[in-house]
C-alpha cells in the first residue's frame, strides 16, 4: 500500500495537490488504513464478517481516495494537463443533470432495497442439499 | 450538480467493485481452497444467487457515466477500446463458465470451466486494476479530447506509454491480490469445513 501511494504520488502529482488543497480528504486513505489493519487481525476468527466488512472497507478507502485525489479531472492527460476532461467539460447540460436527479434517487433507493432483501434472503452458511443450480 | 453525479458514479463503481469483487476473488481462490467436486461447488453456490446481480452495478455505474459525463464516456470508450473488449469477453467467459460446468458430468468438462473460471476472473481483476492505473496517471488526451492507448509499448510510464506500463501492472497486481483476499473473506464467510479453514489461510497469508 505503500509503494502504491508513493508511485501514485510521483506518477500523478495532482494528486499532492488535491490533498494539500482539502486536507479532510485524507479521510479515504484512512478508512484503507483502518480496512486493511482489520483484515489482518481479524481474518483469523471465525465468523468472519467483521474481516469482510474490513475488506470492504479497505477497498472503499481505495477508490474514493483515486477519485478523490483526482477530482476535478475525470480523466487526466499526462501530454499536457490542460487538455485533462475534468467533471465540468464533460457533463451533460445542467438541466439534464437536475431532471436525472429526479428519477435517479427513486431508482437507487428501490435497488438498494432489492439488494439488502436478496442479501438477507441468501444469509448464513452454504447448504448444498442436491436441489438446487451448483 | 457535475459533482454530485461525480460522486454518484464514484459510489456505483464503488459499489460494483466491492460486490462484483468478492465474485471475482471467489474465482481466483477456488481452484486453491476448493479441491474436491463438493467444495467446488459450494464455493460457487456462495456466490450463485448474487454474482449476476451484482455484475448489474457495472452496467449500472457505466448507464450513468453515459448519462452524466457523455463526453468522458465517448473519450474513454473509444480510447479503450480494445482492453474493454477484452474485458467484454472476460465477462461472458466467466459467466458462462458459472452456468455451463454443471451442465454434463464429466472428469475434462467441468476441470476446464474451473480453470476459464479463474482465469477469467483472475484477468478481469488484473484488467480493472490496470485500468485504475491509466485513470490515475492519465492518458494522451489531444484537443478533441480523444486517445488512444496500445495495450503497451516500452512499459515505462511516460508521454508514450501504453495501457501496461510499470505503475498500472503494480496498480493491477495490486487489485488481483485485493480481490483475492476479499474473495477468500467471502468464501470463509460463506462456508464451512475444510473450505472455510483453508480461504482464511489463504485470506491471512496473502
Amino acid at each position: 500500500m505503500v509503494l502504491i501511494t508513493l508511485a501514485s504520488f510521483r506518477i500523478q502529482p495532482h494528486l499532492q495537490e488535491s490533498f494539500a488543497a482539502r486536507p479532510w480528504g485524507y479521510g479515504f486513505p484512512l478508512l484503507a488504513v483502518v480496512g486493511l489493519v482489520g483484515i489482518r487481525f481479524l481474518s483469523g476468527f471465525r465468523g468472519g464478517l467483521e474481516a469482510f466488512l474490513c475488506s470492504c472497507l479497505f477497498i472503499v478507502g481505495m477508490l474514493t481516495s483515486a477519485a478523490f485525489g483526482t477530482y476535478p479531472f475525470v480523466l487526466p492527460s499526462n501530454a499536457d494537463p490542460s487538455l485533462g476532461l475534468t467533471v465540468h467539460d464533460s457533463a451533460a447540460p445542467l438541466y439534464g443533470l437536475q431532471v436525472g436527479l429526479m428519477w435517479f434517487i427513486p431508482g437507487m433507493l428501490l435497488a438498494c432495497g432489492y439488494f439488502v432483501y436478496t442479501y438477507r434472503s441468501f444469509s448464513g452458511k452454504v447448504k448444498l442439499d442436491g436441489q438446487g443450480h451448483y | 450538480m457535475e459533482t454530485i453525479w461525480y460522486c454518484f458514479v464514484a459510489v456505483m463503481i464503488a459499489a460494483y467493485v466491492v460486490l462484483d469483487g468478492f465474485d471475482m476473488g471467489a474465482g481466483i481462490v477456488h481452484l486453491f481452497v476448493a479441491r474436491t467436486e463438493g467444495e467446488r461447488r459450494a464455493v460457487l453456490a456462495s456466490i450463485g444467487p448474487v454474482w449476476d446481480g451484482n455484475e448489474v452495478w457495472l452496467l449500472a455505474g457505466g448507464g450513468t457515466l453515459y448519462f452524466a459525463f457523455p463526453g468522458l464516456y465517448a473519450s474513454s470508450f473509444s480510447g479503450f477500446y480494445l482492453p474493454l473488449m477484452i474485458v467484454l469477453w472476460l465477462l461472458i467467459l466467466r459467466g458462462i463458465s458459472i452456468e455451463f460446468r454443471n451442465h454434463i458430468q464429466s472428469l475434462v468438462w467441468q476441470p476446464l470451466w474451473d480453470v476459464v473460471f479463474a482465469g477469467a476472473s483472475a484477468l478481469l481483476a488484473i484488467f480493472f486494476g490496470a485500468a485504475l492505473g491509466n485513470v490515475v496517471r492519465g492518458v494522451p488526451l489531444d484537443r478533441s479530447g480523444e486517445f488512444f492507448l496500445p495495450l503497451w509499448t516500452d512499459f515505462t510510464a511516460g508521454k508514450n506509454t501504453g495501457i501496461l506500463d510499470w505503475y498500472t501492472i503494480l496498480i493491477a497486481v495490486a487489485a488481483l491480490l485485493t480481490l483475492a483476499v476479499h474473495g477468500s473473506l467471502w468464501i470463509a464467510l460463506k462456508t464451512e469445513g475444510a473450505v472455510e479453514v483453508r480461504a482464511r489461510r489463504f485470506a491471512k497469508s496473502v
